[in-house]
């Protein structure tokens, strides 16, 4: 059993970015959430190099938190950085610091998923369980939909688009 | 009319809104989602893109926004800023080129509880519950409809 809640919500700036810290902050927010294992997290990372002097990157995030016995919280993150290229910067007290300039595509999908032990109810068990579970289910939807919203926020917030 | 599974409440291709002088984004875009909260919607963003550019920025954001009314009744509103061009920041707010659009739609039997049971569904549909989706329910999201596209004409300054 699955139940979608954001489905594959799409943000995209065009412009200038600390990509390394975007990157590192956005894994610490998974990883403080209880969502991710620095093992387990990165499911892909494609890096390919394109003509003058770009680079394209596709990275892949697959994070889980375990709810209960019976179902897991699931916030994918997919991160499509297309053009990228370095340009340096110069702040307002005079030092100069180096940034990425790309189209940034980052894409949140989070869902909870049941786990083998609810799949392999049967009978009068699973029909017990489908009675009295029922309410915290709909508990579960709105603790994942805040969670996945928070994140959601916390990324576009980090990139300069209104939230 | 027959009743199917997703009833579109708009007319056409949706509510069209095309707004050319200064805008305020940013209260335009919080407003739409406090709208929403306080209409107990449930919101989700299915694009926010923001693309610099010389002449200006362009900005499409793509908002959606669901509610249950009950086991088998679910409204959903869409609104698309599908352009707001030449974004240009002014001492007040930006001035720029917006187009919105804004679409109802009214989803029946959203668990697919009946998925399995379609002339039932039709028959539940067309005949026992006709009336009340006509009466009730359709108002109701309509109402809602064009409540939420004439918050954002106010918003943007537009004289109804």
């Amino acid at each position: 059993m699955r139940i979608d809640l954001l489905k594959k919500e799409k943000i995209k700036w065009e412009g200038i970015t600390d990509f390394r810290e975007l990157y590192k902050y956005l894994k610490l927010w998974l990883e403080d959430n209880g969502y991710a294992d620095e093992r387990t997290l990165e499911k892909s990372y494609i890096q390919r190099a394109k003509p003058e002097g770009q680079t394209q990157l596709e990275i892949v995030w697959k994070s889980k938190k375990k709810r209960s016995e019976f179902f897991d919280y699931h916030i994918d993150t997919t991160i499509l950085v297309l053009r990228m290229s370095n340009v340096e910067i110069q702040l307002e007290d005079g030092s100069k610091r180096k940034m990425k300039k790309a189209t940034f595509e980052i894409r949140v999908a989070s869902y909870i998923q049941s786990t083998k032990k609810w799949d392999q109810l049967k009978g009068l068990q699973k029909l017990y369980h489908e009675f009295f579970i029922r309410k915290r289910i709909d508990l579960y939807i709105e603790q994942l939909y805040n969670k996945s919203r928070s994140y959601h926020s916390y990324i576009k917030k980090f990139l300069g688009i209104r939230d | 009319m027959v009743l199917t599974r997703e009833l579109k409440i708009h007319p056409s291709r949706g509510i069209r809104i095309t707004y050319h002088g200064v805008i305020e984004i940013d209260s335009l875009y919080k407003g739409i989602k406090e709208w929403f909260n306080e209409n107990r919607y449930d919101y989700f963003e299915k694009e926010n893109t923001e693309k610099n550019r010389p002449e200006g920025n362009l900005l499409i954001i793509k908002m959606r926004a669901e509610k249950e009314i009950d086991d088998y009744v679910r409204f959903r509103l869409e609104v698309d800023m599908n352009e707001i061009l030449r974004v240009k920041k002014l001492k007040k707010g930006y001035s720029g080129e917006a187009r919105i659009i804004v679409r109802g739609f009214m989803d029946l039997d959203y668990r697919g509880n009946w998925k399995s049971l379609p002339f039932l569904f039709y028959l539940y549909n067309n005949i026992i519950l006709k009336k009340k989706i006509q009466g009730y329910y359709w108002g109701k999201i309509y109402d809602e409809m064009m409540d939420l596209s004439s918050f954002i004409k106010s918003t943007l300054g537009i004289i109804e």
